[in-house]
């Protein structure tokens, strides 16, 4: 009931089709194909500059304008704007690093969430977020004044308190201990039963990997792992992470 | 919300005060005035002409004042940068340069008052800021967008580099009498318009402050770079560019009033975010910001008038006589109890 009224639910949240993605200089993603479902919780893998966070931000719509999208990607049965236009759907992505010049407390900074009405704001996910991340004793701080895993704490806590259909999280753990990660992945597996797509972007993956429905494996911007199936671990993929191989070869 | 009011009703006291004073009036005037005398009554049914000009005076400082916190505040926001105000992208100064060259050209103007409603003035001041905009447009989209929404600024210190060298070559080429008026005037000060001139001026500047305002939370999400703000919902695109008209009017109008004011956008905004530091005014704090701007600009307009009584000197130099200090002992304050 918390969800947006348009998903069908035989239709896929995110259809990608032959997704490609250029920068004024070199591809970033190429050819990439693959169907996200009602529920699913999928985690991206693949070495640094895979194009993880590439994908992401062209799920979430949050590329620099000067960027094109080749190929077809639908999210939400929509096709995600570029270029800083506002959208029309109600995905939540939090990105990897984000910038603090306004030196306001974590109660505004919260307060900034669900502004827009694109991505309402449920008081009852806030309040959930809020207790789970342990946010509330640092309500009457400055973002400045925060330590890393504090900070990650507070923008987990504002991007995971609006009634969104789709969550888009790159690597939400860092900078996040033991206990706050286990939090996290309790909260997301909770979004996920609740009829939530949750993609995320992680290294280390071994902590969710009983919940998580979707690998998907990309290695410099080619897909070159997809496993849909419950309890399939993708191992060979993993331990040819370690390696310095080339995957594409093996796989693609 | 108890905020506002308080600051509305310093802000009306400062107004009535500034109405009362000035040098033409001693402050037994002033005071026979406020105790009821009959006879401080008739001096102002007598004087309407005095009463009129500083009406004039006290209203355009309120809107000067209001406009110009509210465009500091939002171009702090909107270029991430906390030296920034609202001349920074060169509007104001490409205003200032086409009044000056409007003044230049047309002869007829040397023996009249410049500032008053002549319609060529004012389309002058327009079309400065709105050629102004356009490069600025330009030089971001066709040479420096890479760098960001920063470039902005470089793009407006281009332009303001420009226009100062421009102004200089007009100030050679003007009569002494112009000279001297000019000077103030670029220097900032309020001109004595006509009361038909305010009340086109007034509600432009109103609106355009007004228009900030309104976007000050989509600014607030920006301020953490332009990812975050489109993924809450902001349109980055079409935001920047009503924001930008909406400076455009401002700094036009402003410049019409006023020349380019310094210092209110770019201290007030600090000063705001220094006394109303509390979670509670997070949501009206563009209001209260613009508010402490126009009580600024008043006050420094009743200083310009009162101190150095035969000279009126520019209103920014009180400004910054007057917000340096205060937002020095803000700080300062605010670093004791640290």
């Amino acid at each position: 009931m918390n969800h947006h009224p348009n998903i069908h639910p035989g239709k896929p949240v995110v259809h990608a089709h032959q997704l490609s993605l250029w920068t004024a200089e070199r591809w970033i993603l190429e050819n990439i194909s693959f169907d996200l479902f009602r529920g699913a919780f999928c985690v991206l893998l693949g070495g640094n500059g895979a194009g993880k966070s590439s994908l992401l931000r062209t799920l979430a719509g949050v590329l620099p304008s000067s960027w094109q999208v080749v190929g077809r990607c639908e999210v939400l049965s929509e096709v995600p704007c570029i270029s800083g236009k506002m959208r029309s759907l109600g995905v939540s992505w939090l990105g990897q690093h984000q910038e603090v010049s306004e030196d306001m407390t974590v109660q505004e900074y919260l307060s900034l969430s669900g502004w827009s009405g694109l991505l309402p704001f449920d008081t009852e996910f806030s309040a959930q977020c809020r207790s789970d991340f342990a946010v509330d004793s640092l309500l009457g701080d400055r973002l400045s004044a925060l330590s890393g895993g504090q900070w990650q704490r507070v923008r987990l806590a504002q991007a995971l308190s609006v009634r969104a259909n789709l969550i888009l999280l790159d690597e939400p753990d860092a900078a996040l201990d033991e206990r706050w990660r286990r939090v996290l992945w309790r909260v997301l597996v909770e979004r996920k039963h609740l009829g939530t797509t949750v993609v995320l972007a992680l290294h280390r993956h071994l902590e969710v990997q009983s919940f998580v429905s979707n690998w998907i494996g990309l290695e410099e911007g080619r897909l070159v792992f997809s496993e849909g199936r419950p309890g399939v671990y993708p191992h060979a993929f993993v331990e040819r992470l370690f390696l310095e191989k080339s995957l594409t070869r093996q796989y693609g | 919300m108890r905020a506002i009011i308080l600051l509305c009703i310093i802000l009306l006291l400062l107004c009535m005060l500034s109405l009362l004073s000035g040098p033409a009036t001693s402050w037994s005037d002033v005071w026979n005035f406020i105790a009821g005398d009959s006879l401080g009554a008739d001096f102002w049914l007598n004087n309407a002409g005095l009463f009129e000009l500083r009406l004039v005076h006290v209203t355009l400082a309120l809107c000067v004042g209001f406009a110009l916190a509210s465009g500091g505040r939002a171009m702090q926001l909107f270029l991430q940068n906390p030296l920034a105000d609202p001349h920074i992208v060169g509007l104001s100064a490409g205003s200032t340069t086409l009044v000056l060259l409007c003044i230049l050209f047309l002869p007829s103007f040397s023996a009249t008052y410049y500032f008053d409603f002549i319609p060529a003035i004012w389309i002058a001041a327009f079309v400065g800021s709105a050629l102004a905009l356009v490069l600025v447009q330009f030089v971001f989209f066709g040479v420096v967008r890479r760098w960001g929404i920063a470039s902005l600024a470089l793009a407006g210190l281009l332009i303001n580099a420009g226009c100062s060298a421009l102004m200089m070559l007009i100030f050679a080429r003007l009569s002494p009498a112009a000279l001297s008026q000019v000077q103030v005037w670029t220097l900032g000060s309020i001109q004595p318009h006509s009361l038909s001139a305010v009340t086109l001026l007034a509600p432009l500047m109103l609106f355009s402050g007004f228009m900030l305002i309104r976007f000050d939370t989509s600014l607030r999400l920006l301020s953490f770079g332009s990812d975050f703000a489109i993924a809450n919902g902001v349109n980055v695109n079409r935001m920047r560019l009503v924001l930008l008209l909406s400076l455009m009017i401002l700094c036009a109008t402003t410049v019409c009033a006023a020349g380019s004011v310094g210092f209110v956008g770019l201290l007030i905004p600090h000063l705001t975010r220094r006394i109303f530091f509390h979670d509670r005014f997070a949501g009206i704090r563009p209001w209260l910001n613009a508010l402490l701007g126009a009580a600024l600009l008043v006050v420094a307009d009743l200083f310009s008038r009162v101190l150095t009584t035969p000279i009126e000197l520019p209103v920014g130099v009180y400004t910054a006589l007057l917000s340096t200090p205060f937002l020095f002992l803000v700080l300062l304050r605010q670093r004791l109890v640290q």
